[in-house]
């Protein structure tokens, strides 16, 4: 198997948005005339490109190797049966805690693995 | 109508195809792979081979063939079902109902695979209960 190798784990920020609170910290590419870090210059931050990119063949792969399927119902568990080895299931924030109880049983039934099989339910074990 | 051109009317969506971050999954009856293609697909198929849940209690696995010659308009129809138990044999009987009758000698590895898989999940049950 190929190692998962994450070329850039820091974020993009955006250009001056350590200067002025209003400039929000979310990637915005400049496209000003004069400006410094369109034209790259030594010193000026990094841009976002292509080549920080992940393998393709680990490019959306979790650590524990399986790619993740976002899941609302039994039914789409239950899709996973013959894929368990390469997709792991993730239940969607809107489902409800009944539900995830019943998805996190049959899930173990199927073995196939939860993201986030505690969601919710730790919550509703403490009040 | 011909598989082919039923496999071209389902290729773009139908009801039981999924499709979420970026893979399609499809969980009609008679899809053993619950794949989207036109090898597993349990409608475009006039041979195929569908690998179920059968009764809990006696611990058996549905297993089902296509009619030949039943109407394509009551899909509910189609399957003919017959249930399997459980044993040693069972993956004998399955590679001997899609390879040995040359029904689906393709399908025949993959419904071994599915009805093992649906055993094991049983297996889990019992665990939990006692």
């Amino acid at each position: 198997m190929v190692k998962i190798v994450k070329k850039k784990t820091n974020n993009f920020h955006r250009f001056q948005s350590d200067r002025f609170s209003k400039v929000k910290a979310s990637w915005r590419k400049p496209h000003g005339i004069d400006n410094r870090v369109r034209r790259k210059y030594k010193g000026a931050c990094l841009q976002p490109k292509i080549g920080y990119g992940s393998d393709v063949r680990t490019r959306f792969l979790l650590p524990n190797g399986q790619y993740k399927f976002r899941i609302f119902n039994l039914k789409d568990l239950e899709m996973l049966l013959m894929h368990n080895k390469k997709y792991c299931a993730e239940i969607a924030s809107t489902v409800s805690a009944l539900t995830r109880k019943a998805i996190k049983q049959r899930a173990a039934e199927l073995n196939v693995h939860l993201t986030n099989g505690q969601a919710r339910l730790r919550t509703l074990a403490k009040h | 109508m011909s598989a082919d051109l039923t496999w071209m009317i389902l290729r773009d969506g139908h009801s039981f195809l999924i499709e979420r971050d970026g893979v399609r999954f499809s969980a009609e009856p008679g899809n053993v792979m619950n794949k989207h293609s036109y090898k597993y697909s349990g409608f475009a198929n006039k041979k195929t081979v569908d690998v179920a849940m059968g009764d809990k209690k006696k611990h058996t696995v549905a297993f089902a063939m296509k009619k030949q010659g039943c109407s394509i308009r009551k899909p509910a129809q189609m399957l003919q079902k017959s249930n399997l138990k459980f044993s040693a044999k069972l993956a004998k009987v399955i590679a001997y109902e899609c390879a040995g009758k040359h029904y689906r000698a393709d399908l025949s590895h993959d419904a071994i695979r599915r009805a093992k898989k649906i055993l094991r999940t049983l297996k889990v049950e019992k665990k939990d209960k006692q």
